[in-house]
Formats: C-alpha cells, structure tokens, sequence
C-alpha cells in the first residue's frame, strides 16, 4: 500500500480523508467500540452498585447523584444494570456470530470447492433457512429450544450463519481460479490443504467484515427476542429484559427505556461505523488512501 | 433466455419444500406434547382422554405420513386449527395479515421518501460533511432498535406531546383518517432500518452512475446539473432500491413484530409471538410457512422484474 501512495495521481478531485478509519465516522467508532468493550471488561470495578442489589429506599427514582441514571421498579440502580448488560450483549454478539461464521464458512468453502451436487445441496438448505426472516428464525428455534443465554446464541447464530456461507462461497469461486491455486494443485497439494492453507486466508478480510456488521445484527435480535420475554431470563441484567421492565413503567420512569435503549443504540452503532470504516479501509476503490 | 426462467422456477420449488420441512419440523423440537398442552395441567393426568386425544390428532402416525398430511393440507388452503383457539388457522392468518401489511407498506413509503432525497444528496457532495451526515444518519437507522424508537416515539408524541393516540388499531376500511394516524408512530419506527439500507443503497448506485461517460455527454450539452443528476443519474440508479425494496418486504413485516407488541396492533407477528407463549404448535408451523413464503415470492417476483428489466442477468 505504501508504494501506492507515493504514485501522485495527475488529478486529485478532493482530498480523501473523509471516510476509512481516520475519518470522523472511523474516529467515532472506535471510541464507541473500545467505551463498550472497557465497560464490559471492567465492569466489576467501574458499576457504582451491584446489579441485583435492591434499595428498599429507591424504587423508580429519576437520575441523581447516588443514582446517575435513576433506579428501576424493584430499586436496582440502572447505571450498574446496564454496565453488566453489556457483558450479556457482548457475549451473545460475539457467541452467535461466532458460531455462526464457523458453520457458515465451512459449508460455504465445502459448497464453493466442490461445486456439482454437494454445492447444489448445501446452497439450497442456505437459500430455505435464509427465506425465514431472522426475527421469526430465532424466535422459532427460542420456542423449540426454550429461553436462556445458550439457546439464543444458538437461534441468531442459525439464522446468521446463511449469509456467511454465500458470501463464503462466492469469494472461493472467485479465488479457486486464480494462478496460485492452480499452481498448488499442479504440485500435488490435496483439497484440504489448498483450502485450508491458500483459500481460507484470502477470503477472510470480507468475511471478517460481515461478522462485524452481523455482531450488531446480533445484539439488536437478542433484544426483541429479551423484550418480548424470550430471550434472556431475569433477573440478568439484559438490556432488552430490562427495556422491557422499562415500557412496563413508561410513564411513571421513562428514563428507564430511554438509557437502556440509548446503551443498545451506541453498541449496534459503533459496531456498525465500524464495519462501514473497515470496508472503505480494506476496498481501494472507495479510496480510503491518505 | 427460457431456461432462465424455468431453472429459476424449479430452484424455488425446492427451496420450498426445504422451507416447509423446516418449520413442519420445528414445532417437534418443542418441548412437551401437543395432547398434553391441549388437555393443560390436570386434564393431562388422565390417560384414557390423553391417549383419545392423541389418536384424534393423528399424533400416532409417523411424522413423515404427518408432514405429508400437513403439507396436502396446506396445498389446498387447510392449515389445520389452532390449537389455542380451536378455530382454522387459514382465515386467523388472512385477518393478521391486514394489519401487518399496511404497516409495512407505510413504512415502505417512510423509508423511500426520507431516502432517496438523503441519498442523492450525500452522493453529489460526496466527500463533504454532508455526505458524513447522510452516512450517519443511514447507519443509525441500521443500527437502532426499531421497537426502542417506536417506544421513544410514543413517549414523546403520545404520552408528553399527546398529538397522537398512543396505541391501538382501527381497520383501514372503517375509519381510513384514524388507522393511518394510529400506525403513523410504528411505520416510522419501522422505517428506520430500511431507510438506512436504501440511503446506503441510493448513494452508492448514484456515486457509480455518476462516472458513467452518458452523465459527462449530459453535461456537455449543456443542461442544468439538476437536470443531470436528476434525469440521468438518479433514473439510472433506482433499479437496485426497486430489488432493495422487494428483497426486504418479508424481512420488514418480520421486524414489526416487536412494534406490534408495543403498540398493540393485531398483527402476524404478535400472533406469532402469543402462540409461542401458548404452545400452539399448529399456529407457529403456519405462521413460520407464511414468512418464508412472502419473502421467497417477493425475491422471486423481484427476480422476474429484474431480468425483465435487465436483460444481462438472463445469460449469467
């Protein structure tokens, strides 16, 4: 890349500095990222009150100074409930995505390197579980497999794992062609070694970009599914569990729902800038180039 | 160019008949039994009526002889009765489906017209702090939580504001002024996700469409840039909000569900939702087969349209 950049185009139309991640969007980001992440890891040390712990004196009280963000219905201080809730959020982002792009890319590298039947037969499985919408996909599965942390890490997983296999798939037609892999194959290197050790390695930046988006897409389905009562169970402190506990006392504590809403927002967001940053970063046609 | 259209035919077919095995199949992970959630806790306890109500429900059959009976059924517009309410799922799903629909069509119309103005403008100053704003904005809409700013919406223009009625349904029929005013707040909140993709969307087949050499022949004749970005670049970047569009029909009545719940509306998904809860497996079956089915007849539709419209695709 560095020698790209010492070619000085013969037109410059703008200076091209605003997207990639030294753009303000890029900036933005990262600050929400490593903000959530810090909260997540240090929580035990930062959260003003344990989570469950009850203040008989406190019940629904607005924002204040021993209680920043106000206290919910059973006097549980909402800051520290929130700061746990992204260990839950985080964990399912990351649980479901994971599992998910290990499911997906594996069928997908199946379906691309073989192509004929297997192709045929895995693609058709990946095109009927993407036909459920993921809403109604991980609250099928939530109803079959009952509520609970694993289980929805399982359901969003399965409904995201389709789109890591296309895009798997495609990006190993497209590489399976290229003069290296031939030249493996030439020299007598076996299917899994040539998909392992020279294909694998180039299909992972947009793979990697995708699962970065989708941990958002994770985190937002884990709070419908807490919100309508299957998701997470109380009393852990989920961000939507406790959204939903929120609207229950809308009028009387509206802070409640907003600041929990507001953690989801600035979570999905930042992990969403950052996917938007990271394709700009990796795709020199956009022209992130500084 | 024929083959195009058959081989697209039978690819659906199969992809269908997977869908259906899947959400036959997914009511038999459920735990506990049908007979046994019908007859609830104490009429369980009695065998004879348990083992009468099994044989009545063709429980007794193997489940390839039952998917097969389901899917016959199906085919001929019997989805069976609800276990809940004891009334034929068919009719229960046509009447869900109004609701849900008019409001993912609002929300359509929301999303589109908020967009395709955001987006042109972020394309054509690309690069400025404009373009950075029209980004923000689209991925906010991506990333916030749809029943989170129906919620927010309701706080503010319901309970404080009180310009709105908070929740509720009214058909469309019966009192036109009232139904729109009463889905107004969660067709916005439902347009947020859609109107970020299609910002996203519109702005990058603008940005494209502006480097084609017919937009620079435009220019050299000397017509107004509005007249250029506007005739000639924003016609010929609308194609792909159109599939956009028809790609997420489905996954946009999917996402009301939640709104539904908080705002009242007897729609689809909070029938799915409420199923759930009631164990109705015989619902959730046919609910599941319904989603699948629109998307997969809306990308299908989508598909046919584009090729139309498009006569490369045909002969990938």
């Amino acid at each position: 890349m560095t020698d790209v950049s010492t070619h000085t185009p013969h037109y410059v139309p703008r200076p091209r500095t605003t997207r990639g991640l030294r753009s303000p969007l890029g900036i933005l980001a990262l600050v929400l990222v490593v903000l959530i992440l810090g909260v997540a890891i240090f929580c035990g040390l930062i959260a003003p009150y344990d989570p469950n712990k009850q203040d008989y004196n406190a019940f629904l009280e607005g924002p204040s100074a021993a209680h920043w963000l106000g206290t919910d219905h059973l006097g549980r201080d909402l800051l520290s409930r929130l700061m746990y809730g992204s260990r839950v959020a985080l964990m399912v982002g990351f649980g479901a995505v994971g599992f998910a792009m290990f499911c997906g890319v594996t069928l997908g590298l199946l379906a691309g390197y073989s192509r004929g039947f297997l192709d045929d037969a895995i693609m058709r499985v990946v095109d009927a579980i993407l036909a459920f919408p993921s809403v109604m996909l991980a609250l099928g599965i939530m109803a079959a497999l009952g509520p609970g942390l694993s289980t929805i890490i399982i359901a969003i997983g399965i409904a995201d794992m389709p789109l890591f296999a296309r895009l798997t798939r495609s990006q190993v037609l497209s590489v399976r062609e290229r003069d290296f892999v031939t030249a493996a194959l030439a020299m007598g290197a076996r299917a899994p070694r040539i998909i392992i050790r020279h294909i694998l390695p180039h299909i992972l930046g947009p793979v990697i970009a995708l699962a970065t988006l989708q941990v958002g897409h994770a985190i937002l389905i884990e709070a419908v599914l807490s919100f309508l009562g299957l998701g997470v169970q109380p009393p852990t402190a989920s961000w939507g569990a406790i959204l939903k506990s929120g609207f229950d006392y809308l009028e009387l504590a509206p802070w409640i729902s907003a600041f929990s809403g507001l953690a989801i927002l600035m979570t999905v967001l930042g992990v969403t800038l950052l996917e938007d940053a990271l394709r700009e970063q990796m795709d020199p046609k956009s022209g992130a180039k500084t | 160019m024929r083959n195009f259209y058959v081989r697209r035919v039978l690819t659906a077919l199969v992809v269908l008949f997977i869908v259906s095995v899947i959400s036959f199949f997914i009511a038999f992970v459920l735990p506990g039994d049908t007979a046994t959630a019908m007859l609830g806790e104490e009429g369980g306890l009695d065998p004879e009526r348990y083992a009468y109500l099994r044989e009545q429900l063709g429980l007794n059959k193997p489940l390839v002889v039952r998917y097969f009976e389901w899917v016959g059924g199906v085919l001929t517009g019997d989805f069976g009765v609800s276990l809940r309410t004891n009334e034929p799922i068919g009719p229960a799903l046509l009447r869900r489906l109004g609701p849900t629909m008019q409001l993912a069509m609002m929300a359509m119309v929301f999303a589109v017209c908020v967009a395709i103005p955001v987006g042109v403008v972020a394309a054509v100053n690309s690069r400025t702090w404009v373009d950075t704003a029209g980004t923000l904005l689209a991925l906010t809409g991506i990333a916030i939580p749809a029943f989170w700013l129906g919620i927010m919406l309701m706080l503010f223009f319901a309970v404080w504001l009180k310009w709105l009625p908070p929740s509720g349904y009214v058909p469309i029929w019966e009192n036109p002024l009232e139904s729109i005013r009463l889905m107004i707040m969660p067709a916005i909140a439902l347009a947020s996700g859609l109107m970020g993709v299609i910002i996203r969307q519109v702005r990058a087949a603008m940005l494209d469409v502006l480097t084609e050499d017919f937009i620079t022949a435009a220019r050299s004749k000397g017509i107004t840039e509005r007249q250029v970005i506007l005739r000639h670049g924003l016609r010929n970047s609308l194609l792909p909000v159109v599939t956009i569009i028809g790609l997420q029909m489905g996954h946009v009545m999917a996402g009301a569900a939640a709104l539904e719940v908080v705002f009242s509306i007897p729609g689809l998904g909070r029938l799915a939702v409420d199923s759930i809860f009631f164990r109705d497996f015989t619902m959730i079956q046919a609910i599941m087969l319904l989603f699948a089915f629109i998307v997969l007849l809306s990308s299908f539709v989508t598909d046919m349209v584009y090729a139309r419209l498009d006569p490369r695709i045909r002969y990938d």
